[in-house]
């Protein structure tokens, strides 16, 4: 792992606009998905990216790779700023960034081949055509698939010839086609069963040795997450409120919802999961469109003072934690 | 004479691909106030076992046998092809179910009021306050905030969370002797996972009930079962206590199953998360049209070879459920079943 960041990103938004329901749609509001996030990525880094549903997770994995346009902020890609681009200029560096993402069924035309889906990235790209024709192609297809585990011979098979786990694997394989430096993973293995999961997460790991890339793992399973990641980001309500190594932010979570999301989770052991102590936090996510002033998690949070309803907490350095809390445990 | 006792239950559905064997001979019994877990992939039979057992396949599309016998408040009744009159007057009194998805399985043009106080009508013959106030009695039960005024509230104004809880109080309206619920967290975040899971907890102590709860997530089933059955391609291949199948599991699926997830409390370090790999149990599950003779599960497993008798055995004879240990049973052909 080297200390040049692939990926920068610095007060990221992106926010949806709420429209009433006539012919003459007016703007009645925002949903404010992503609410100003900042990281780097380093090169060979994987980043997981942890929350629960409608935190903006996923918004902020496609916005980073401008498949939605950011509302404010700054992405930096290799050095390079991105955030304005325009879609021609960002073609050439496409190659380099992919996405994984959480469907195996709805992530791939069903009336494609395999190899066409995989193939589609060469063709798009306009490489490997000039030199030697489709057959290089297909070679290159062929390859690919092994290489994720995939039978080369299945080539001209649909995508409802395969299980979900072997879809995924299809997914993984488009993504790798133009040797990519960055791949954002967005739930890629929430859909699968858990003895598949297993094997997916084991190829992600794999690959990512062989090829040297940088993972942005979008997951709400924190102990996959975990598992797979060297440092974690958890989101709530659009913002990232803490920010860490691994390994620390497990053993020692430093904000409250951290906490609590750590203690919801069931340990698959009996006799610890009776001990268990649990943080059962109340009440739902408040709505985007409408986030509580100061502290995002003040309705939620047990340990709420005055200061939190007024003032928004920065992320700032607590140990080797960014955390976003104005009293950190 | 347990609550419940299921025997020899098989499901079958013909296809124009063949004869999909869902649920082929289960056989277990559960009884008041415990909670079964059912543990599977999906494909496993697990959900069709529970849906013959509500009366939920249709006649028509599936080929039910066996039998299942409910020794409950209404008198022994056999479950298994029950006339739709008959089942009609269980299902939703003394048997509910809760299904895996509150987004579609409330219907959008009712208000919640509505819809449970309707499935209170549907089996007492009180006036309508009456189930009003019942349905209000609920929805506070699950905690449902200012339930009084939430009567006429409609499904898409709740979230994913309280839908979930809107389901469980229609479901216990009538408070069920025995309740179904089908991944009643799966499509829930981890922090209403465990509001939900401990709701239920709380309401099985007040009203007695056994639980039929199938899941894929181990952590679940580790928190929440008293004992669980692992199904494979339709058959139960364990069956034991919460606590001796997760210190002892005798059946190499089950062994795969609980060291493929990654697990949170005990990890090795390493440059980076775990790093340890985790152990996948490779191939995927088979096609329940024309199994092979054999352990279905033995394509998969990774210790035919110390069976006595090696692959060929397993390849080629379904191993018996037996009890290895007190209480414990499992269908594999390794002697003793020594993992």
């Amino acid at each position: 792992m080297s200390h040049d960041p692939i990926l920068e990103v610095r007060n990221l938004q992106k926010f949806f606009p709420i429209t009433s329901n006539s012919i003459f749609a007016r703007v009645k509001g925002e949903n404010k998905a992503v609410n100003g996030i900042s990281f780097t990525l380093k090169r060979g880094e994987t980043l997981g990216l942890v929350g629960e549903s409608g935190c903006g997770k996923s918004t902020a994995g496609r916005t980073i790779l401008k498949l939605y346009e950011p509302t404010a902020g700054q992405i930096f890609f290799g050095g390079q700023e991105i955030t304005n681009l325009s879609p021609r200029r960002m073609k050439p560096l496409r190659t380099k960034m992919q996405i994984i993402f959480q469907d195996p069924y709805s992530s791939l035309n069903p009336r494609h081949s395999v190899g066409e889906i995989i193939g589609a990235a060469f063709t798009i790209h306009g490489i490997g055509e000039q030199s030697s024709g489709t057959g290089a192609i297909k070679a290159a297809v062929q390859d690919l698939m092994a290489r994720v585990g995939l039978n080369p011979e299945h080539y001209n098979r649909y995508p409802h010839e395969f299980s979900g786990g072997q879809r995924q694997r299809i997914g993984i394989a488009r993504a790798l086609a133009l040797k990519p430096e960055f791949i954002v993973c967005d739930e890629p293995v929430s859909a699968l069963d858990v003895s598949i999961q297993a094997q997916v997460i084991n190829l992600l790991d794999d690959l990512k040795a062989d090829f040297g890339l940088s993972y942005l793992f979008i997951a709400h399973d924190l102990s996959v997450v975990q598992h797979i990641s060297d440092r974690v980001a958890v989101m709530y309500l659009g913002k990232i409120v803490e920010l860490a190594p691994t390994n620390q932010i497990y053993h020692q979570p430093h904000h409250p919802y951290t906490k609590a999301l750590l203690s919801a989770i069931p340990i698959p052991d009996p006799v610890r999961e009776s001990a268990r102590e649990q943080i059962v936090l109340s009440g739902d996510l408040p709505s985007p469109a409408n986030p509580p002033t100061g502290c995002v998690f003040n309705t939620r949070c047990w340990k709420a003072q005055p200061r939190c309803f007024s003032e928004e907490p920065e992320l700032s350095l607590v140990g080797s934690s960014q955390v976003a809390c104005h009293y950190p445990e | 004479m347990s609550f419940l006792e299921v025997t020899d239950l098989r499901v079958e559905f013909p296809t124009t691909d063949g004869l999909v064997k869902a649920v082929d001979g289960v056989s277990f019994s559960i009884e008041r106030g415990e909670t079964l877990a059912i543990v599977g992939e999906s494909g496993s039979g697990k959900t069709v076992t529970n849906l013959a057992l509500m009366g939920l396949l249709s006649k028509r599309a599936a080929r039910i046998s066996g039998g299942a016998i409910m020794r409950g408040d209404a008198g022994n009744i056999e479950l298994v092809n029950l006339e739709d009159e008959q089942i009609r007057k269980i299902r939703g009194k003394n048997i509910a179910m809760i299904f895996q998805d509150p987004m579609s399985s409330l219907h959008p043009y009712y208000s919640i009021g509505d819809q449970i106080i309707e499935a209170h009508q549907v089996h007492n013959d009180v006036d309508v306050d009456v189930s009003t106030a019942r349905a209000i009695e609920l929805l506070d039960m699950v905690g449902i905030p200012d339930a009084g005024s939430r009567l006429r509230a409609f499904p898409h104004q709740f979230s994913g969370g309280m839908r979930q809880r809107v389901m469980i109080a229609m479901a216990l309206v009538n408070s069920p002797e025995l309740l179904i619920a089908d991944e009643p967290t799966t499509a829930l975040d981890v922090t209403v996972q465990a509001q939900i899971l401990k709701l239920l907890r709380e309401l099985q102590a007040e009203l007695k009930m056994a639980i039929i709860l199938i899941t894929h997530d181990l952590g679940v089933v580790a928190g929440a079962a008293d004992r669980v059955n692992v199904m494979y391609a339709g058959k139960i291949v364990e069956s034991a206590s919460v606590r001796e199948l997760f210190a002892n599991p005798l059946m190499p699926y089950t062994h795969g199953l609980l060291s493929s997830i990654p697990r949170m409390d005990k990890r090795e370090k390493s440059t980076h998360g775990s790093g340890a790999r985790l152990s996948a149990i490779p191939g995927q599950p088979p096609s329940l049209i024309a199994l092979p003779p054999g352990c279905a599960f033995a394509p998969r497993c990774s210790f035919t070879s110390r069976v006595i008798g090696g692959a060929a055995r397993c390849d080629g004879s379904m191993p018996p459920l037996v009890e290895h240990a007190p209480n414990h049973f499992a269908r594999c052909h390794l002697e003793g079943a020594s993992l």
